[in-house]
């Protein structure tokens, strides 16, 4: 693959960078990085990774852009709102960087899509915003062998993991998702928009390392930051042999949806 | 391989430190306590547990729950991170007899306090000496917003 003078221009800061340079950069022209949900984490992870030159990003989302998302969905405008989040997603990427292709998915991702869904990416970015689907996405990228970005977010509060096959898995740590009533719903859970802009960035920095090779990955470790306080922490994580996806003797085998959470509004 | 002794830092689901706070207020005037559990030094989960004293100024906990939920916590893979207990009145900070008490040097003791508002802390108790412990608060398997 031969760049372009506008083509090294572009990524010219990316290449000055020893661990990318011209290969790394061709490597990312040719990755194709799926974001799973164009909101508060995948807003920001799609426009770092477009701006990187990722050649093809998948968008999955099934939902329309609202008012209350503009506080932190920051790839979403306020003339956007009503129109579908891939749409308006995708608008942005191809305005930023003619050189990504938008692969889209208006749908909502569940057990009987999933595995159709990331099946040709190289790099699933999990930008959801409910635990149902986090445990689908660890589970669907664990039987299909792909690795991903996790993020977490809630209040002030942000984490983030990411799984390579061999790697401990989410339920390693969360085993399953928590009983009714139990975590904030959808509703009272609030958020600072930037925490949802940090963690998206770092989820774009993932997948620019993991397709780059550059870099040591947060594998077997979870980010832990709090805004409120400023405190950025790593915790050790590890291979649980009693995951019920992953461990010696496990009892999922196959993909269920989880139950849906109650939220209006 | 872990060290001996209790980690100097720990970190704590936001969920669980809802239930901590609930199973304390629900006790309140009475001390409550558990065990914590999870992934290496990340609190993934609490087991509330009954204090065998029944008192308003101590704890213990029920050795045959104890071997209960240690098991429960083993077949989940999880491991026992910390013991919990609440001061309904008191601050967050182990009493004397907490010191003088306190079983496993293994293990980070975490204290909420309730007045004049919740206050969560976690110490090392070795013998004599109390260190507190850094506690880092994870979002957990939580919801996030739409
Ligand atoms: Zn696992
Ligand atoms: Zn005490």
């Amino acid at each position: 693959m031969e760049l372009t003078d506008a083509q090294a221009e572009r990524y010219s800061r990316n290449m000055l960078l020893e661990e990318i340079g011209p290969a790394g950069q061709e490597k990312l022209l040719r990755s194709k990085v799926l974001v799973l949900g164009a909101g508060g984490l995948g807003s920001p992870a799609l426009l770092y990774l477009a701006a990187a030159g990722v050649g093809t990003l998948g968008i999955a989302d099934s939902d329309a852009v609202e008012l209350h998302n503009l506080q932190r969905q920051v790839i979403h405008c306020t003339a956007d709102v009503g129109d579908d989040k891939v749409s308006s997603a995708a608008r942005k990427v191809a305005a930023l960087n003619p050189d990504t292709r938008v692969l889209p998915f208006r749908e909502r991702v569940r057990a009987a899509n999933i595995l159709d869904i990331i099946a040709g990416f190289d790099f699933i970015v999990d930008g959801s915003d409910n635990f149902a689907t986090k445990f689908l996405v660890n589970d669907a990228c664990f039987f299909a062998g792909k690795p991903f970005s996790h993020a977490g977010i809630l209040r002030f509060l942000g984490q983030a993991m990411t799984y390579v096959p061999g790697a401990p898995c989410y339920r390693c740590v969360f085993i399953g998702p928590p009983p009714p009533g139990a975590v904030p719903s959808c509703r009272e859970a609030g958020v600072i928009g930037a925490v949802a802009g940090l963690l998206g960035c770092v989820q774009a920095a993932e997948a620019v390392k993991y397709v780059t090779g550059a870099g040591r990955l947060l594998a077997g470790r979870l980010l832990v930051a709090d805004l409120s306080e400023m405190e950025f922490r790593e915790v050790a994580i590890s291979r649980n042999p009693s995951c019920p996806l992953c461990g010696d003797s496990p009892s999922i085998t196959d993909l269920q949806d989880g139950p849906a959470e109650v939220c209006e509004g | 391989m872990k060290p001996p002794g209790a980690p100097a830092e720990i970190a704590i689901a936001a969920p669980v430190i809802g239930e901590i706070r609930r199973h304390a207020e629900a006790e309140a005037p009475l001390e409550a306590c558990g065990l914590l559990a999870g992934n290496g030094n990340l609190v993934t989960r609490a087991f509330g547990m009954r204090n065998a004293r029944v008192s308003a100024r101590r704890f213990s906990l029920d050795p045959e729950e104890q071997l209960a939920v240690m098991k429960r916590a083993r077949g989940e893979g999880l491991e026992i991170i910390a013991a919990y207990h609440s001061h309904p009145r008191g601050r967050a900070r182990p009493s004397r007899e907490d010191i003088r008490l306190a079983f496993d040097p293994d293990l980070v003791h975490v204290i909420i306090a309730l007045a004049p508002r919740p206050d969560l802390r976690a110490f090392r108790i070795d013998g004599g000496d109390v260190e507190e412990v850094r506690l880092a608060v994870a979002a957990g398997a939580a919801a996030g917003p739409r």
